[in-house]
């Protein structure tokens, strides 16, 4: 499977006037990728480094083809209206797919006279990410593209981006506050911490290797990782990354989710931070 | 491309073209109302020996210095354009698109950051040089029916060589670029617009005193009793036997020590001094194409300087991660799933 | 492809169930009750996208998961097909099974147990045989 982004060594932080270079994880073709951290833990720096729009510290970034970005701010020409906007992108890309365009703006009932500034929150992160689909990108970067939308929005938003990557076998990597609503959106998980990349995992990879075991207190995990504990008056519970081949240790287990995954790894990241 | 720049600036631009066409109109009306005899010889003759006695009576005087005044006007008219042009649509350019964070948009796309550079500067240059070339060129038309009062052979003085059509073009060219750049730096629009104006006000400033006057090496010319002939005067001074220039400001104190003693006449105190007269040195009307050339030539050069500085910045700092070979579009090919 | 479709998908975000087991068990579901049947076209898996939002990939996989179990086929260019039915006599409308067993719930309820008695009273029935 061919690689569509790539980051070796990259330094996304500078700390006493040195790079750090612990940002390294590649991403193959046609995956769908949810990068989450803590606020200020590099997320859009490192989507940005990825558009190209900011020259990383140190470090490789290699990404495949046609790069489409949408920035937090989602950033738009006010003064245009919807159509107009359409118009920039047809003639800032030679490969404006114009029928794609038409039907998403269509879609999410955006008036196609109706200037940017007129827009909602939400409505102007809908126009954003259609403006980003319809110059068919090969990779797709998107900040936190759901922040503003209500959740019909949200709902619809992704749909149009699972239907392109259906239809064009693109990758997609996107950056969201909350896990929650990412849960079957997304395959693979890169978890953001200071700068570095502390996860870079298949997603039901990383749902098979962790589980929660309630176990009295003092119990032994063996040479299972401890990702994080909660002691109770008599009891303990673990979330787990578990070695495969060995036992788990006796006690009630049971299968975590993606979200309670996630929040684990960062919370144990911000304590040891 | 061109329709999105223009799209951005059409308001800016569709103002500045508004404020360029009044100027003109005014001066086109004034060149067609004023009094036919401002541009009579005899006329001509009578304000340069400043007579009262050749007969122009009090409301010839009053015309006159009125068609100064509006002379003046006008060329602070015709010189403000660049200034505008600079600040209005020049500045604006690209601080906006920082300020509203539109640059992460825009250089997002498939089009190169240096063909949207492209695009950004010359739809706001190239309309801003035309205009200001014509703003000059009508200038210099309207002057040439002035005569004696500021006539053609006044156009190497400060203040009408800047309004003249070539050098009016360059610095159009050259205050629009330092704008745009301007704005690639400061990315804040209100602080883009203030540096441009001290920016584009400070290099016309500079130009002006330290680097124009050595365009040419200046002359001496031996003040006589005929009609000053256009030329830019640099200094003012006398001319010593053997033919030098010595400045005024060299030999101030004594001629003026000599002056006050009793019953000596000025001329005496010169030859004491060892002056024969009064000179000044300048440079001759007839240089005026020459100036206008290398002041034109100058400015565009430093337009030059500045747009490939914005372009290699941009094209180094916006450059795309490594990429490889686009893959194939299609549907995901690993599955038989039809469309 | 519009119109109707042979299997709608519901996917439980918050079940903590992965998406593509989801998938697979609801095929498996549909297969059991007779609603798909050999030769019968399961959705594309745009069609899936289109109508819950879930990544492509997921929907691959699940018809992955189908086909390694015998379950489906993909014919390339056509779609992926049905291969064999799940139905079992005992799941069938009208089958004798079926009507004990609606018979057994009428006298649960005879006895005034409420659904979750019902229910708890069955899987431990079903825990001790199967």
């Amino acid at each position: 499977m061919s690689v569509a982004v790539l980051a070796r060594g990259l330094g996304l932080r500078r700390r006493r006037g040195e790079a750090s270079r612990d940002c390294s994880f590649e991403l193959a073709a046609g995956r769908v990728a949810a990068l989450v951290g803590a606020n200020g833990a590099g997320k859009s720096t490192l989507l940005k480094v990825l558009a190209g729009l900011l020259r990383p510290a140190a470090g490789v970034v290699e990404v495949t083809g046609e790069v489409g970005f949408v920035a937090q701010e989602k950033p738009l020409y006010r003064s245009f209206t919807v159509a107009e906007t359409l118009r920039f992108g047809r003639v800032a890309n030679p490969g404006w797919d114009a029928d794609r365009a038409d039907r998403l703006v269509e879609e999410a009932g955006l008036p196609r006279e109706a200037r940017v500034t007129r827009l909602s929150g939400g409505q102007r992160a809908r126009l954003a990410v259609v403006v980003a689909l319809a110059r068919r990108p090969d990779v797709l970067l998107l900040d936190e593209p759901l922040s503003e939308m209500d959740p019909v929005a949200r709902q619809e938003t992704l749909r149009a981006i699972m239907v392109a990557v259906a239809e064009t076998g693109m990758t997609v990597v996107l950056s969201s506050p909350v896990m929650g609503e990412l849960e079957g959106v997304c395959d693979h998980l890169l978890l953001l911490d200071d700068g570095a990349v502390r996860l870079a995992c298949d997603v039901e990879t990383l749902l098979a290797d962790h589980r929660i075991v309630v176990a009295p207190l003092g119990a032994d995990f063996g040479a299972h990782r401890v990702v994080e504990t909660r002691e109770g008056e008599r009891q303990v519970t673990a979330m787990l990354r578990v070695t495969p081949g060995l036992d788990l240790p006796a006690g009630l287990v049971s299968e975590p989710s993606l979200d309670e995954v996630v929040v684990a790894h960062l919370r144990r990241a911000g304590v040891a931070a | 491309m061109i329709w999105f720049a223009w799209r951005q600036q059409r308001l800016a631009l569709l103002a500045l073209g508004g404020y360029a066409l009044v100027v003109v109109a005014v001066m086109v009306h004034h060149r067609f109302t004023m009094p036919g005899r401002f541009g009579d010889e005899e006329l001509r003759a009578c304000f340069a020996s400043l007579a009262s006695s050749c007969g122009i009576t009090e409301d010839g005087w009053n015309a006159s210095s009125a068609i100064r005044e509006t002379a003046a006007g006008l060329r602070f008219g015709v010189l403000g354009f660049v200034a505008l042009a600079a600040v209005f649509a020049g500045a604006p350019s690209l601080s906006r698109e920082w300020e509203q964070h539109t640059h992460l948009l825009a250089l997002s796309q498939s089009v190169s950051p240096r063909r949207w550079f492209a695009a950004k500067v010359g739809v706001v240059a190239v309309p801003a040089v035309v205009l200001a070339a014509l703003l000059g060129a009508t200038y210099a038309w309207w002057t040439s029916g002035l005569g004696a009062l500021i006539g053609a052979q006044q156009r190497l003085q400060t203040g009408r060589f800047e309004a003249q059509p070539l050098v009016m073009a360059s610095y159009a060219l050259f205050a629009v670029v330092l704008g745009v750049v301007v704005g690639l730096v400061v990315r804040r629009v209100v602080p883009a617009m203030a540096v441009t104006l001290v920016g584009w006000l400070g290099a016309l400033y500079a130009v002006r005193w330290y680097v124009r006057p050595h365009y040419a090496t200046p002359v001496v010319e031996r003040l006589g009793n005929g009609v000053a002939d256009g030329r830019w005067t640099l200094l003012t001074g006398f001319l010593d036997r053997s033919g030098g220039f010595v400045e005024q400001a060299v030999v101030d104190g004594p001629l003026r020590a000599c002056a006050q003693g009793a019953g000596n006449r000025f001329e005496s105190c010169l030859a004491e001094q060892g002056l024969v007269g009064r000179a000044v040195l300048a440079h001759p009307a007839d240089r005026f194409w020459l100036f206008q050339g290398v002041e034109a030539g100058l400015f565009a050069a430093l337009a030059g300087v500045l747009l490939l500085g914005a372009f290699r910045w941009l094209h180094h700092r916006y450059r795309q991660p490594i990429s490889h070979r686009p893959p194939s579009r299609g549907p995901l090919s690993r599955q038989p799933v039809p469309r | 492809m519009k119109g109707l479709r042979l299997i709608e998908f519901r996917i439980d975000r918050r079940s903590g169930v992965a998406t593509y087991l989801q998938l697979v068990h609801q095929v498996k579901q549909a297969l059991r009750l007779g609603l798909l049947g050999p030769g019968d076209r399961l959705p594309t898996a745009r069609e899936v996208v289109e109508q819950t939002a879930i990544n492509p990939n997921t929907v691959l996989k699940a018809y992955r998961e189908l086909e390694r179990e015998g379950l489906v086929e993909p014919r390339p260019g056509l779609g992926t097909f049905v291969r064999r039915s799940l139905v079992t006599p005992g799941v069938a409308e009208d089958s004798p099974l079926r009507g004990d067993l609606l018979e057994w719930m009428e006298r649960a309820r005879g006895y005034g147990m409420g659904r979750e008695d019902v229910e708890a009273l069955f899987r431990s029935v079903l825990d001790q045989r199967f």
